[in-house]
């Protein structure tokens, strides 16, 4: 697990349901949107430009009740995922910091 | 982690709405989100979800916003019935893998003023509501109040058109009566609107009352394809008659995947398109009749 943390990229929309266990995103300059729902959706919620790769990890495993290293994989494929297709992106340093 | 899944309409809708926003933005059009989503959220209606996504151009970049949607995929749909009387105003793009319609329009039936004056107009007062986590421009409330009134005054016949209208009373504010006069004399949309202004009690504020247009006229009382081909019928010179109705009960083959993007093509498909248009034109026949009456007689 690294300290890098990411942001929803600024050219990307999306519409959550009220409980958050679902999120419609769409890149504006991809033509489809993709949906995500339970944890996927969770990882989305929790990708705000505050939170590192660890502590939204650690905080996941909390609200599911499971250990980091169980979802660490998946968590970490699911971001990659997000960020090939550009719809997260890697907060600059200092904001980060911040 | 969440498996892959249906997108839901009301999510289609939004982010629709935030890629004609985007497509707009980079090709610096200015464009209006009107209806749909935007009155719900400034309480102009209750919540329902919507089929399409509307917006409204300048009329010279209607063609190019058709344009740059296509390019993204977005595909129009054939026009309708090409022997019916049609007043354009706006062309309808649907997306094989979405499911919503994007309504461009190049003006709103009602307002008789040139489609450019009433752009400027709208855009002028415009403002700003967020869909889909992106801010998207919208028309001001008064001009939000008059797009719900019209597109409710131009189908009555529909019992959510006829909830929608009268709900739009208690919903609109005393506050804003005037400048919902000011812009509807602005817009040239005082004659469509006079049911609407009068029950706001506003008649009093207008120094000069127009006259309906023709073409507001004909949306108010053909609504329905039975009624449409009726009037049509009844105004066609006698040697135009018999096309008409022989493409009221043989419509073309564009008119029928107007109705249905994925007719099947083959000859017992078409067959069956056929019938079930008669079925439903038999079915809308004695309303069409009773609706093309009542006009007749006004």
């Amino acid at each position: 697990m690294t300290e890098r943390v990411w942001r929803v990229s600024a050219d990307v929309a999306c519409v959550q349901s009220h409980d958050g266990g679902r999120v419609a995103v769409l890149h504006l300059e991809q033509d489809v949107p993709v949906i995500l729902v339970g944890t996927a959706a969770s990882v989305w919620n929790a990708l705000d430009g505050t939170r590192t790769e660890t502590e939204l990890i650690e905080e996941l495993a909390r609200a599911y009740g499971t250990d980091a290293s169980v979802i660490n994989a998946d968590v970490m494929a699911l971001i990659h995922s997000l960020s090939n297709s550009r719809m997260i992106t890697l907060s600059p340093p200092d904001k980060a910091a911040s | 982690m969440g498996a892959a899944e249906t997108l839901q309409q009301d999510e289609g809708v939004l982010l629709a709405t935030a890629l004609v926003d985007h497509v707009a933005a980079s090709a610096d059009l200015p464009v209006l989100f009107i209806k749909g989503p935007a009155a719900t959220m400034m309480g102009l209606r209750e919540h329902h979800v919507s089929a399409d996504v509307d917006v409204l151009v300048r009329p010279e970049d209607l063609n190019r916003m058709v344009e740059l949607l296509g390019a993204k995929g977005w595909l129009e749909r054939p026009s309708g019935r090409a022997v019916v009387r049609e007043y354009m105003h706006s062309r309808t793009l649907y997306h094989p893998h979405w499911n919503c319609d994007i309504d461009v329009h190049d003006r709103f039936p009602g307002m008789e003023a040139p489609a450019g004056s009433a752009f400027d107009a709208l855009w002028r007062d415009r403002q700003f509501l967020v869909m889909a986590a992106r801010s998207v421009p919208v028309p001001s409330l008064p001009a939000a109040v008059i797009f719900q009134a019209l597109h409710s005054l131009r189908a009555m016949d529909d019992p959510r058109h006829q909830r929608e209208y009268s709900g739009l009373f208690e919903r609109v504010d005393a506050s804003l009566h005037h400048d919902i006069v000011d812009l509807s004399v602005e817009l040239q949309a005082t004659a469509a609107l006079k049911p609407f202004l009068d029950g706001l009690g506003t008649t009093g504020l207008l120094i000069q009352q127009e006259t309906v247009s023709e073409e507001w006229l004909h949306r108010t009382s053909v609504q329905g394809v039975g009624t449409a081909y009726l009037v049509e019928l009844m105004d066609s010179p006698w040697l135009v008659k018999p096309r008409v109705l022989a493409r009221a009960i043989f419509p073309s083959r564009q008119s029928l995947r107007h109705d249905d993007l994925y007719l099947d093509e083959s000859i017992s498909g078409i067959l069956r398109a056929y019938v079930l248009r008669w079925a439903r034109g038999l079915a809308s026949l004695p309303a069409a009749a009773r609706r093309t009456r009542a006009t007749r007689r006004r």
